[in-house]
């Protein structure tokens, strides 16, 4: 099966609206309460100039409402986060409540990857880089067939695109993929927020008839710590992938003439992990998250692929059991989830972050050669080092914080990194990962 | 550069080989960095190498090294080193007949097509062709015009109306390689990018492209051989298809890199500095803020950090300090200009061609007009007709009329208090 862009009509999954809510109620808060209900009004035109409906006697209302048509949209949204915090919006895209957990992402580029990203899901991202959609959306620029995160935060939605490949704008895409946007939004004060306390859950609304305490009691009593979101974004059945990266962004200049077998169990996992390493000469067959490793082994691959994947890897004890099953027989890889599957299938553990590292500039040192390399990432848990077995080497620590970015147990045929070596968004310096793996599979080969 | 806490002796003097020569002798340092001071400095630091000066006095030339400025400055080993990497330079060739010049413009393919002729002045007998006829008219021309013993004629692949980009790449000893910073020129190819409007970030590019242009100043630093230090690249794209050319490298810190070093908060004069010694501390990048930079050279030039580009853009026209309190906001004498020379201010590029857009604006010229004239990218304009139309919005309320929104999403954009006032003073409301 190619990459093939969902249909307009592809139902978008709200996993955020499924079962992460219900999954765990924690007993009603006693946090402070919100402020008092901003007075929003209803929901207009989505056009950026708005003819907005006359009302009155609203309480604390700050937008006036007095017919007169003006050159930029009033807000009808909101964000609660759990800590209290209600911030007017605008919004964009999907209409409705939507609850998740909100992460910043630092990255300048790349926010239709980031849509795509399977990574997300549950999640609400938050782009620092305040212009966002100036240069719309485009076929090629998909990492998976949907968008799994949970909606858009953003400072300035830009007011026009320009961009020889945009087909639409990221307004039109949003409302096909039924997914939530807001901006207007103060990005900066929310990351200070979450870089001081860490990730917070909120909730998105568009519905003028639910308060902010409402939506607060939503943002404390959901939950994604333990939750499988996994599950949600894997596909449903085994399936080859031949595509490349396309001759017009091949960045590779020597071609392998070898070819090797791999498996590549989804956890979410981006398509241009499997171009990238289609383009060093590899046949995939991807598999569902729950496949069982025996009939993998059966296939005699080259190669394992663990993908990166959305949420919280402790809890997934299915995939870590076939991790367990698969590393040592065959030469493995892993990338993101995959790397802290791994790190929990040697016995080690991982914990949350907290912020955790959303970006497209985070520096790495490879410690075997000093190099550094300026990364992408994108993942709030990380595994502990000193929980890892003898024999298990920390090869890659992130340079902001110290923390392991990338694992190697020879014995085991084993390498392992937390960020993303095949970009999409991101720097291209760490595509070396996957000739590494290459030359992994070739020396297992022999 | 010159403070007392990086220098230990501060000389004033004019920058010529023979003083500089005569300041070394005197000083004997261990080495030359070549790549702080501008051109000038490595105009300098090639003329003491060629003359045998260093050599003789026995300093080395570290942060670039002869061949790698040689590799960099010269126009042909330039695009020998591009093609050896496989990257695009604007096809040209220099040819002495006419029937040389029909085959090389074949060889190009299309047109327009620029004419230099050799040794003239202020590109006498040069021009544009559009076409064929007009391409062998100016070649006979610039033949005839270009000096007797050297009859010849540089022919170009045109790029007006390309997107220009320019990224500031630093490499340390190590050969780690980082890009600071991606900067899009608002006016397009023809500019010269220390004249043009530019932003920081890029904003029109998507990330396989940024990658893509990301990719080349890494390979083309490593191949010129800037050992350690900062360069500047700079790239032209095609905004019909994405095609990616190399206009030129400096393998210096330039004043591009001061701006990307203001954005973005990292210390590259310092570092090119700390980076000439074989060891590099690396820096780590904060989590980056991304800002919106306008630079003007007209005026020396200025730079505004803004969360949008119509907030940067009203701050640094105002920093200016040429009497405008914002964009549109002051004497702006081309309102009072007929169409034929608003549209000429647009097509020619000049100081004050943003003070024509606006007028072009209040007149009722679209943004597609404008663009067509000017070939600024349509989002700029798009943003600044967006700017026109909440002054409009301005103008047609009175102070009292206007809520703590409106004022928010006024002052959002950048509006100077000043200029508030004076749209409100203007109708006598205050």
């Amino acid at each position: 099966m190619a990459a093939t862009p969902a249909t307009a009509s592809a139902p978008s999954r709200c996993l955020s609206g499924a079962k992460p809510r219900c999954a765990a109620l924690r007993s009603p808060s006693s946090l402070a309460v919100a402020a008092p209900p901003e007075g929003l009004r209803p929901r207009g035109s989505r056009a950026l100039s708005v003819r907005a409906k006359v009302a009155s006697g609203v309480q604390g209302a700050s937008v006036v409402d007095d017919g007169v048509e003006r050159p930029w949209k009033l807000s009808d949204a909101r964000l609660v986060l759990e800590d209290g915090s209600a911030w007017k919006a605008k919004s964009f895209g999907a209409s409705g409540t939507q609850v998740g957990e909100v992460v910043f992402n630092t990255s300048l580029t790349g926010y239709q990857e980031i849509l795509t990203d399977p990574s997300y899901a549950g999640q609400f991202v938050l782009m620092t880089n305040p212009h966002i959609g100036n240069t719309g959306v485009n076929p090629d620029d998909e990492e998976s067939s949907r968008c799994f995160l949970g909606g858009l935060i953003i400072r300035n939605l830009s007011i026009c695109t320009s961009n020889w490949r945009c087909k639409e704008t990221l307004e039109e895409y949003l409302i096909k993929r039924n997914i939530m946007g807001i901006y207007d939004v103060d990005t900066r004060a929310i990351t200070r927020r979450l870089r001081e306390d860490g990730s917070l859950i909120g909730v998105l609304s568009t519905d003028q008839s639910r308060t902010d305490d409402e939506l607060l009691e939503m943002a404390q009593k959901w939950k994604i710590v333990g939750v499988d979101l996994i599950s949600g974004v894997t596909c449903d059945a085994p399936y080859e992938w031949s595509d490349k990266t396309d001759s017009e962004w091949e960045f590779k200049k020597d071609q392998s003439s070898e070819t090797f077998h791999v498996v590549a169990y989804d956890f979410g996992i981006k398509h241009n992990i499997m171009r990238r390493l289609t383009s060093y000469g590899c046949k995939i067959t991807v598999v569902p998250a729950n496949w069982p490793a025996s009939e993998v082994l059966k296939l005699k691959p080259d190669g394992v692929l663990f993908s990166n994947g959305p949420g919280d890897p402790a809890a997934v004890p299915y995939a870590v059991k076939t991790v367990q099953e698969i590393i040592g027989k065959v030469p493995v890889f892993g990338i993101c989830m995959g790397h802290q599957l791994i790190g929990q299938a040697l016995g080690g553990k991982t914990f949350k972050m907290k912020f955790g590292h959303h970006g497209g500039n985070h520096p790495v040192c490879d410690l075997r050669s000093g190099r550094v390399d300026i990364s992408a990432q994108n993942h709030n848990y990380a595994v502990d080092p000193d929980s890892l077995p003898e024999g298990a080497k920390v090869t890659h620590i992130n340079l902001n914080d110290n923390s392991c970015a990338g694992l190697q147990y020879p014995k085991m045929k084993l390498m392992s990194l937390q960020y993303h070596p095949e970009s999409s968004p991101g720097p291209h310096d760490s595509d070396t990962a996957f000739g590494e793996f290459i030359e992994l599979m070739k020396s297992n080969r022999l | 550069m010159a403070d007392p806490g990086l220098a230990h002796r501060t000389y004033i003097g004019p920058m010529t080989p023979p003083l500089v020569e005569r300041i070394i002798a005197a000083e004997r340092p261990d080495a030359l960095l070549p790549t702080m001071g501008g051109q000038t400095a490595l105009n300098l630091a090639v003329s003491l190498a060629e003359s045998g000066a260093l050599d003789r006095l026995g300093v080395g030339l570290i942060g670039a090294s002869l061949s790698a400025i040689r590799a960099a400055e010269d126009r042909q080993l330039f695009k020998q080193a591009m093609d050896r990497i496989g990257l695009k330079t604007p096809p040209s060739g220099i040819r002495t007949t006419l029937e040389e010049c029909l085959a090389i413009a074949e060889d190009i393919g299309e047109f327009p097509l620029i004419v230099r002729p050799a040794f003239t002045l202020g590109g006498t007998g040069g021009g544009i062709a559009y076409n064929r006829a007009e391409f062998e008219d100016i070649c006979r021309a610039g033949l005839a015009a270009s000096h007797s013993h050297t009859r010849q004629v540089l022919i170009e692949k045109s790029l007006l109306g390309w997107k220009e980009y320019e990224l500031e790449v630093m490499r340390d000893m190590a050969d780690n390689v980082v890009i600071i910073c991606s900067i899009e020129n608002i006016d397009p190819m023809g500019v010269h990018t220390g004249d043009s409007i530019t932003v920081a970030p890029a904003q029109t590019l998507t990330d396989k492209e940024y990658q893509r242009l990301r990719d080349y100043p890494v390979a083309i630093i490593r191949e010129i051989g800037v050992e350690c230090g900062g360069s500047n690249v700079q790239f032209a794209v095609n905004p019909a298809d994405g095609e990616v050319m190399v206009i030129e490298m400096n393998p210096r810190v330039s004043r591009s890199s001061a701006l990307a070093s203001k954005a973005t908060g990292f210390l590259i004069a310092k570092m090119a500095a700390k980076l000439s010694i074989p060891r590099f501390a690396f820096e780590k990048f904060p989590g980056s803020e991304p800002i919106l930079t306008t630079q003007m050279k007209s005026v020396g030039e200025a730079m505004a950090l803004g969360r949008t580009f119509q907030e940067s853009f009203h701050k640094a026209v105002r920093s200016l300090e040429t009497g405008f309190a914002g964009w549109g906001c002051g004497p702006i004498k081309e309102l009072d200009w007929d169409w034929e020379k608003i549209k000429y201010s647009l097509r020619v590029p000049n100081p004050d061609r943003i003070h024509a857009i606006y007028a072009a604006f209040k007149k009722g010229m679209g943004v597609e007009g404008i663009h067509e004239i000017s070939f600024i990218d349509k989002s700029f304009l798009t943003e600044l007709k967006d700017l026109v139309d909440v002054e409009q919005f301005l103008m047609s309320r009175s102070l009292d009329q206007l809520s703590k929104d409106d004022l928010y999403q006024v002052k959002r954009r950048g509006l100077a208090t000043s200029k508030l006032h004076l749209r409100l003073l203007h109708q006598k409301v205050m």
